[in-house]
């Protein structure tokens, strides 16, 4: 098993954290799942959005189980429109929920609940609760209870690393135990389906009107007939991306991601996919990850 | 910290609002003594009555000794720094306050905190008639802050209130919340009658069943969301909040119909949701 000297490249997002509370965990996941679907690349998704983690009830502003979640756009406008969309339609919608910023720390405030408000058709109720402005918005089930600004920062988008393997079952082993490992570390999500992506994309297309297409280097179909990058032995390959509000966060969750993926039998090779540092300024070089020892 | 014991035995009700953090704040013992009060009709100077005495450093710690219930006005309008008075307070404590914070361990008069705006009073025993009201004439009473009393209060509490919050640990008299357009008031005893009379908006809390106008329409019971996240904010003012006042449910009134209409009592029902 090998780990090619090469590097990930990833690029400056935008982000905010939300923390989703509902009556129970079975009511946090279904607002959770609902909130972070479509939502695996900014290529056609708008936003790429995650669970972040689950929060214990005593850790919650309304003492009740919750879930934070990450939601990264390429700019300020773009993320305040789909955290509009998805509030709004995603969690306002989901019984019992309530729905909190929970970025301490943030360059910018944006607007959402002051906004949602209106839905309330006029008795909709401002209240402060230390320090922090919430709107109470009367729905058919009780009341949705919603922060009125959200924190907002610089995040690193496009995290990644690439899993080449003997067989499709053993790299999809691999990917599922590195996309858990990466759990474990704070301020990351892996917004694709499982947190893998099984069609990574290279930018354009031999189409102008597409802006991104498959990654033909890494299709193990095309190797005998593109310039590909798939050592011989290779029969499936597998990504995962990694988003994160700071630099060092995405660094660990990638590098604890290939650790637990390079610990299942029949992965031949680590890898990552960049633009030759064209179009990100984030560079995550593999070999550094593991200066000191894996 | 600076600590005033008063020297003379009050004949006459004082006005000093000379006793704030924001006036100390950067003085010596010996300008503090110069400041002026009002001694009835006469202007007096603070060292006439009360004996000044740097106990530590900074002069925004303002410590007073006794009982100072004919003593108005202290802590008016101050931003910052603290005002204990380890005994009774006069009239218009805190008044338009804006930030800091004052303890009373004893008693307190009326208007307390009227037209506060922000920081926070405690009052260990009870407070009299219009806490955190608006003055005659004005529009709005308490646009701010958090008022907590441990005791009882008396009339018109949270009248005109917009912002803010005060708790009540001890009975309220008639009108608590008269007149609000905002803000909430917590009420762990009883309630006088006519709450909320001629409400707007605002939000009175009512853990014991108070007798209400019949402009007061039951709307529903549920157990609010907003309840769960404010109860447990407010906790850290240690207030008698059990798990069953988060948790339990609770019966809305809309009201007052006869004014806007958009105000509630939430009255709770206890049990779990």
């Amino acid at each position: 098993m090998e780990i090619e000297d090469t590097f990930a490249e990833a690029f400056d997002m935008v982000a905010g954290r939300l923390l989703i509370t509902a009556k129970n965990k079975k009511w946090v996941l279904h607002a959770a799942n609902t909130t972070t679907g479509f939502a695996t690349s900014v290529i056609a998704c708008g936003a790429e959005v995650g669970i972040e983690n689950l929060v214990r009830a005593k850790e919650t502003p309304d003492g009740r189980p919750g879930v934070n979640i990450l939601i990264l756009a390429m700019s300020e406008k773009t993320l305040e429109d789909q955290l509009m969309r998805r509030v709004g339609q995603c969690i306002m919608t989901c019984p019992t929920t309530a729905c909190f910023n929970n970025l301490e720390e943030g360059e910018k405030e944006i607007n959402i609940g002051g906004k949602l408000r209106f839905f309330g058709d006029g008795y909709q109720i401002a209240k402060r609760i230390d320090g922090r402005r919430f709107w109470r918005i009367p729905v058919m089930e009780g009341e949705f209870l919603v922060e009125e600004k959200f924190k907002i920062r610089k995040a690193v988008g496009g995290g990644n690393f690439l899993i080449l393997g003997r067989d499709a079952d053993c790299v999809l082993e691999a990917a599922e135990k590195a996309v858990k490992a990466t759990k474990g570390v704070r301020n990351v999500i892996t917004p694709f389906p499982g947190g893998v992506v099984r069609s990574g994309s290279q930018v354009g297309s031999k189409y102008k009107f597409m802006r991104a297409s498959t990654n033909i280097s890494y299709c193990p179909t095309l190797r005998s007939v593109v310039k590909s990058k798939i050592p011989k032995g290779v029969n499936s390959v597998l990504e995962i991306v990694i988003n994160g509000l700071d630099e060092e966060s995405v660094g660990k969750a990638t590098k604890v991601g290939i650790e637990e993926a390079c610990s299942v039998d029949g992965i031949k090779l680590i890898s990552a996919g960049n633009y030759g540092g064209k179009l990100g300024k984030h560079l995550f070089y593999l070999h550094k990850l593991f200066e000191g020892g894996r | 910290m600076i600590d005033l014991k008063p020297k003379v035995e009050f004949k006459v009700p004082v006005e000093a609002e000379c006793i704030s953090p924001d006036v100390f704040s950067g003085k010596s013992v010996e300008e503090l003594k110069s400041l002026e009060l009002w001694w009835g009709n006469k202007k007096k100077k603070l060292a006439d009555v009360f004996n000044i005495e740097q106990v530590s450093e900074g002069t925004e710690e303002i410590v007073i000794t006794g009982d100072v219930s004919k003593v108005k006005h202290v802590g008016a309008k101050m931003s910052k720094g603290k005002v204990v008075i380890e005994g009774s307070a006069g009239m218009h404590l805190g008044r338009e306050m804006e930030g800091g914070e004052i303890t009373v361990h004893g008693n307190v008069g009326d208007w307390l905190g009227a037209e506060m705006k922000g920081g926070l009073i405690r009052v260990k025993g009870n407070a009299r008639n219009l806490v955190g009201s608006g003055y005659r004439g004005s529009k709005v009473g308490m646009k701010g802050g958090t008022i907590v009393i441990e005791c009882n209060a008396g009339s018109e509490v949270g009248e005109l209130m917009r912002r803010g919050t005060i708790a009540i640990l001890g009975k309220l008299g008639t009108l608590t919340g008269a007149l609000m357009t905002g803000g909430s008031i917590v009420c762990f005893g009883n309630i006088g009658e006519k709450a909320g009379a001629g409400m707007d908006r605002g939000t009175i809390i009512a853990f014991n069943r108070p007798k209400l106008l019949p402009t007061f329409k039951h709307s529903c019971t549920y157990n609010p969301t907003f309840i769960r996240a404010f109860l447990l904010g407010l906790k850290k003012y240690d207030l008698p909040i059990k798990k069953e006042h988060i948790e339990g449910l609770y019966d809305r009134y809309s009201g007052d119909v006869a004014a806007l209409g958009k105000g509630e009592i939430l009255v709770w029902k206890g049990g779990k949701t």
